[in-house]
């Protein structure tokens, strides 16, 4: 890993906090300060020894009181009586388990412009989406390309410096792979580490193509409707076979025959059937399954089932087929906004009840699966969702591998990643317990063998409450440029319940606690689709005012002041 | 350089003793010649065989053992050889006679640019920034320009010797802020060439500690609403540039014990190999700090990694005096000749400081940071003893403490047999800004003791009267 990338790692923080201060229409001084001259982090010789630790290979092995030696990013050597060569850094690792990094098998994280029309081409179009639509070429048919974005890789999208990067590489996620979310040929996915800058990052590109069926988009365009999708699709890939045919006999002997047309969103589709490409498809439902199956089948491509809520009844034919399938954690739950009274159809009742048995049917027909973060917004969430498929009957061995060994098996980097074994890259997750328990913190995580610390969990402190913090609260944030109000609860024990309305919506109060005249408050505000931030308010209290600071998800700070109108509520 | 200069009476040097003179002139041109043929004969033989020379009945201001009145110091080869009431002068001896005048060791200046900054303003002259914080690569050593007009002129007033020091990064290329800002250099001031003026080539690393404050810079324009940041904002911001500081270290150790290894595949990392020689106490670290609370940082980091520390700057080293003199810290003050710091600070607080540490048993050295000002070295001193500071220990600490400080008191800082002939005749204390500097000798040798300021005053000291013209219209 260059300095450069090194250095903008370490300032990674600044970025966000001049979002931040922009959204509050202030730049901080501070930030452009830091930003001035950039830091730079030390090199130190890259190679690492972790001593006495747990190590669950994700082979199937664990070996207690092991060692893991790292060297040029590379896992160099694992087992239980090693020699530790001299250059190597030691990590006492005792009492921690170290597991193989975790990937997740469909993203979009680090991925910088989103919208195809970025990219010059058709469909998507993020920001007002009626202008996006009006500046869309109307498409009248396959030979318009419409919304193909088969030749956009996502390697060229990247930006190292996106906030989600170090979320996700916090909560244990290594890798990933990320492809582009706009079209109905999306683009090319690539398999990235969770750290490095843009080059760095890729480990394979591309490693598959993404399909939707999403249609056009516009008032007016082919295709507009689900048959005419599929039915493009085909014939997408009919041209594609048609031009590679066509182009080699024309190289044969150009003389006399008009020259192939030049056309840009074929050549990927062409090598994806060549080389195999895994072809993303979605693949929710009973007859979007079989609809991907054969889809995939009759156009040459390999494909694999995105979503599969409804699979959980279809193991054994998907088994059968040989498709993997890349299984969304976001179960579907009831919409929050819905009239509690109304009734709900079967469908939906069922789905919900059996969408998260579908990792256990998977791994009890065999077949090739991994886990999705779909609109799982955070590390967090996804880790809980994969607990409510494990109490649904999922094997904690199987859920491991789904995160580890399978995707990397799905998008051929089985060879590099995926478990902790020598030779292979070393992505690695070290935890103070087992992964799957709710309490388990991350200690450190390691891609390409660079260490990334994440702080111990302070002890929550338990004095006795000094100030009784029931009742609402009115908020002013960031020198009153923005009011949140705070309904807390507050226990016997100082623990803080309760939820908070900011100006952006509601924060749901994950953690808090008071102790003496202090207190902590950890909310999870949703800031869009599979966008959750966590912000933690920390401050003091006395009697009827509160004063602080709340920190965005390490992208920036806020001061805040409060006090509670109403008095406390007994 | 506007302040009147206490250096401009005539110089015997270069006036009253023709043999001196002539063999100063000699011994110029010997070391030219020799550079010019490229053999490179060391600074050291040259000033072994400058000859002998004796000052006669002064009193003799030894710094280490006292004054003795009506002393004679013999210096021969480059080094004292004799100090005391009754002293045998051989015979050969150039001799200086003392009567009425005091010896006193050269001072030494422990922490400037000088060499390294010319013209402040000027940033072609400015060798002592470096961009980037983290350069404990640079060595002060490879910029010093030996034709500075400031060395003579600090050397006219009585300093031979400085740690000419990097100043650091700068946010805007200004010096300061926080990082590792490079090695600073031991010299002394006579020479045609850095190689003739090394005394260490690396004194010690400078390290700039992180400041913890809640103040806004304003910048481009923008100021921040309600004065600045929060308090634990800016401990947090401090927390993070300490850690950053102990990263840096960590990678340090590490590289010293992959290397240690022997193992051949260890990249090769200048940086990394430099800063690895401060661990285990192998050398000095200074580090810039000047809130009680930041040196209180910086002990416990250097306890951390078993750092040989030394805190320059120390504004506020009063608040912890008491625990940097238990833990032996010394702190290189200066300069003291300043304003308070707060609003509400007292009026005196730069002045009572070094009495305040002094007395409560911390080891202070005086230094100028700065080239064009090392020259008010002594007044420093000076001024502290009019606020409390004795005055034996106001000499000490532009001579002795320094050298302690920087490790070289076997050889520099007093006038004791065996240590290297540094000293200056003068016409009474120099701490006082009248008394005149008549000889300075550095290595044994007598230095020139021209330089701008008299030049300047020669010129227009001499220049014709006034004219008186009638112009008629």
């Amino acid at each position: 890993m260059n300095r450069t990338a090194l250095a903008r790692r370490l300032t990674g923080g600044v970025v966000p906090g001049l979002l931040l201060a922009s959204l509050s229409g202030l730049a901080s001084p501070a930030s452009a300060d830091a930003q001035y001259m950039p830091s730079q982090a030390p090199v130190p010789p890259p190679f690492f020894a972790l001593r006495n630790a747990r190590i669950v290979t994700g082979t199937g092995a664990v070996i207690e009181n092991g060692t893991v030696v790292i060297a040029n990013g590379l896992i160099e050597a694992v087992g239980a009586d090693l020699d530790i060569p001299g250059d190597a850094w030691l990590i006492d690792v005792s009492g921690l388990t170290v597991y193989p990094g975790l990937f997740d098998g469909l993203s979009q994280v680090g991925l910088e412009a989103q919208g195809a029309a970025d990219f010059g081409g058709v469909g998507g179009g993020g920001g007002n989406p009626l202008l996006a639509l009006a500046q869309q070429p109307r498409t009248v048919g396959p030979e318009d390309r419409p919304a193909t974005n088969s030749w956009v890789n996502a390697a060229d999208m990247l930006n190292s410096e996106a906030g989600g990067i170090e979320t996700w590489r916090s909560g244990g996620f290594t890798n990933a792979l990320v492809a582009p979310d706009d079209g109905i040929v999306t683009g090319q996915g690539v398999v990235v580490n969770l750290a490095g800058d843009e080059q760095e990052m890729v480990v394979k590109a591309p490693a598959a193509l993404r399909v939707t069926m999403s249609g056009a988009g516009g008032f007016r365009s082919f295709p507009g409707s689900l048959m005419g999708v599929i039915a493009y699709i085909r014939q997408l890939y009919l041209d594609a076979d048609h031009s590679r045919q066509y182009e080699a006999r024309y190289m044969a002997d150009p003389s006399g025959q008009p020259r192939p047309t030049y056309d840009r969103a074929l050549g990927p589709i062409q090598d994806a059937i060549a080389g195999g490409w895994p072809t993303v498809m979605p693949a929710n439902e009973v007859r979007q399954i079989r609809r991907a199956i054969k889809l995939g089948r009759d156009t040459g491509g390999r494909p694999v089932l995105q979503g599969a809520h409804e699979a959980y009844g279809l193991a054994d034919e998907i088994a059968a087929a040989g498709v993997p399938v890349l299984v969304d954690v976001d179960w579907p739950e009831r919409n929050r906004e819905a009239d509690p009274e109304a009734d709900e159809s079967l469908a939906s009742l069922k789905r919900r009840a059996y969408a998260p048995t579908t990792p256990a049917r998977l791994e009890e027909a065999g077949v090739e699966w991994a886990f999705y973060s779909g609109s799982a917004g955070s590390p967090r969430a996804m880790m809980e969702k994969v607990r409510t498929a494990i109490e649904h009957g999922l094997s904690e061995e199987a859920a491991l591998e789904a995160l580890t060994a399978a995707p990397a098996r799905i998008y051929g980097v089985d060879e590099m990643l995926g478990s902790v074994e020598a030779g292979k890259i070393a992505n690695l997750v070290v935890t103070d317990g087992p992964l799957f328990d709710e309490d388990t913190d991350i200690r450190m995580v390691f891609v390409d063998g660079h260490r990334f610390e994440e702080e111990a969990p302070e002890p929550r402190p338990t004095e006795p409450p000094a100030a009784d913090m029931n009742g609402t609260w009115l908020l002013s944030l960031n020198n009153d440029s923005q009011e949140a109000t705070a309904e807390l609860e507050v226990s016997e024990d100082g623990t803080i319940s309760g939820l908070i309305r900011g100006e952006r919506g509601e924060q749901q109060i994950t953690d808090g606690w008071v102790s003496g005249n202090e207190f902590s408050i950890t909310a999870t505000a949703t800031m869009g689709p599979g966008m959750e931030v966590e912000i933690v308010y920390t401050g003091t209290v006395e009697g009827d005012s509160i004063e602080g600071n709340a920190s965005f998800g390490g992208a920036g700070n806020m001061d805040f002041r409060g006090t509670r109108p109403g008095g406390g509520v007994r | 350089m506007t302040r009147g200069s206490g250096n401009t009476t005539k110089q015997p040097g270069n006036t009253t003793d023709g043999r001196i003179g002539t063999m100063l002139k000699s011994i110029i041109g010997t070391a030219v010649v020799l550079g010019v043929a490229g053999l490179g004969a060391p600074a050291e033989a040259i000033a072994q065989d400058g000859g002998t020379f004796a000052v006669r009945g002064a009193t003799i201001h030894t710094v280490a053992n006292g004054a003795i009145e009506d002393g004679t110091i013999v210096l021969r080869g480059g080094r004292i050889i004799a100090v005391g009431r009754d002293v045998e002068i051989p015979a050969d001896a150039e001799i200086i006679d003392g009567q009425g005048k005091h010896v006193f060791p050269g001072m030494i200046d422990s922490f400037s640019s000088l060499g390294l900054t010319e013209v402040g303003a000027v940033a072609v002259t400015n060798d002592a920034s470096e961009l980037g914080r983290w350069n404990p690569h640079l060595n002060a050593h490879t910029a010093i320009h030996p034709a500075s007009e400031h060395i003579p002129v600090a050397r006219a007033n009585g300093i031979t010797h400085t740690m000419a020091a990097p100043g650091g990064g700068g946010r805007f290329g200004g010096g300061g802020g926080s990082g590792i800002q490079g090695q600073a250099t031991l010299i002394h001031l006579d020479g045609w060439t850095v190689e003739e003026m090394e005394i260490e080539k690396t004194a010690a690393m400078v390290i700039g500690w992180p400041t913890l404050s809640t103040g806004f810079r304003a910048f481009a324009g923008f100021a921040a609403p309600g004065g600045g940041r929060s308090f634990r904002r800016a401990q947090e911001r401090f927390d993070e540039q300490v850690a950053e500081m102990d990263a840096w270290f960590v990678a340090a150790d590490h590289y010293r014990q992959a290397v240690a290894s022997g193992s051949s595949r260890v990249p090769r990392d200048i940086q990394l190999e430099h800063l690895s020689r401060v661990l285990d106490r192998g050398m000095k670290v200074i580090v810039r700090a000047n809130g009680w609370r930041e040196i209180e940082s910086a002990i416990e980091f250097a306890e951390k990694w078993n750092l040989d520390l030394v805190i320059a700057g120390g504004n506020g080293a009063r608040e912890i005096a008491g625990t940097l003199a238990e833990k032996n810290i010394p702190v290189i003050l200066g300069p003291v000749q300043r304003l308070p710091q707060g609003d509400d600070t007292a009026y005196d607080d730069p002045n009572t400081l070094p009495g305040v540490l002094h007395d409560a048993g911390v080891e202070i050295a005086f230094a100028t940071f700065n080239s064009s000002d090392s020259r008010t070295l002594p007044y420093e001193a000076a001024n502290s003893v009019s606020w409390g500071l004795p005055q034996d220990a106001a000499l000490e600490a532009v001579t002795l403490a320094p050298a302690r400080v920087l490790g070289v008191d076997d050889r520099l800082g007093s006038l004791e047999v065996g240590k290297v002939g540094n000293l200056i005749v003068t016409d009474g204390d120099p701490l006082e800004i009248t008394t005149q500097i008549e000889w300075v000798f550095i290595k044994g040798v007598p230095s020139d003791l021209d330089n701008k300021h008299r030049s300047l005053w020669e010129k227009y000291d001499s220049r014709p009267a006034r004219r008186v013209t009638t112009t008629t219209t």
